[in-house]
């Protein structure tokens, strides 16, 4: 496989178009076609961006060995980001939400708080839920994906 | 990369919002049950919902800047 056709699978196996990898390469939509086409050739620094991107290596991208089994891609950063991503804004959200309901729904907030089995306040498991979830979320974004 | 730091900052904004109604509800319904419904707790007790607000507010300020700063150094 040529460096055309194997940029060609790596975009197509990760469901992104001309344009959005174009964009997550901060180049334009042409050059991005021009390189599948065969075209044009990336500069060093761009094929350093793409095996990143990819989590392939250099040799993948450029050795033309047609019986070299590419390797599995590298999980694409946004599923690595999700679970932390869920998590931060899920407790965000649920912490707008009591405090609406609690506004707005006052009666509703006295039944959760009676509903708690335990000594602490219902309502007060909740936003402790809630804390907890969002500084788990953040840790994990934060943290980030391990690098290869 | 930016999209997530626009959402965080949004969150940050609207958790602010959020705990400035709800603290404010409950200090003048503390308030209120101080004086006509025999409660014993001091209006000021309701400043204690600031606290996982105020966390939420400061880790999502964090996150929008964090994914800011990642946008930037992005090629």
């Amino acid at each position: 496989m040529t460096f055309s056709e194997k940029l060609y699978s790596l975009r197509k196996s990760r469901g992104l178009s001309q344009e959005q990898l174009a964009q997550e390469l901060n180049v334009s939509r042409q050059a991005v076609s021009k390189w599948e086409s065969g075209h044009a050739v990336p500069e060093t620094e761009k094929l350093l961006t793409i095996s990143n991107f990819f989590g392939v290596s250099l040799d993948h991208l450029l050795k033309d060995v047609a019986d070299t089994p590419s390797p599995a891609p590298a999980a694409p950063r946004k599923l690595r980001l999700k679970p932390g991503l869920i998590l931060c804004a899920g407790g965000a959200i649920g912490m707008i939400l009591w405090g609406l309901v609690s506004i707005l729904l006052p009666e509703l907030s006295g039944q959760l708080s009676h509903a708690s089995a335990i000594e602490l306040d219902g309502n007060g498991i909740l936003l402790i839920l809630c804390t907890m979830a969002i500084i788990a979320g953040a840790v994990m974004l934060l943290k980030g994906p391990k690098n290869s | 990369m930016k999209r997530l730091s626009i959402l965080f900052a949004a969150l940050a904004v609207v958790l602010s919002n959020v705990m400035c109604a709800v603290v404010a509800y409950n200090y003048c319904e503390l308030l209120w049950c101080g004086k006509y419904g025999g409660c014993s707790a001091p209006a000021s007790t309701a400043f204690v919902y600031a606290i996982p607000f105020g966390i939420g507010i400061a880790v999502c300020a964090l996150l929008a800047v964090a994914f800011h700063k990642k946008s930037k150094k992005q090629p």
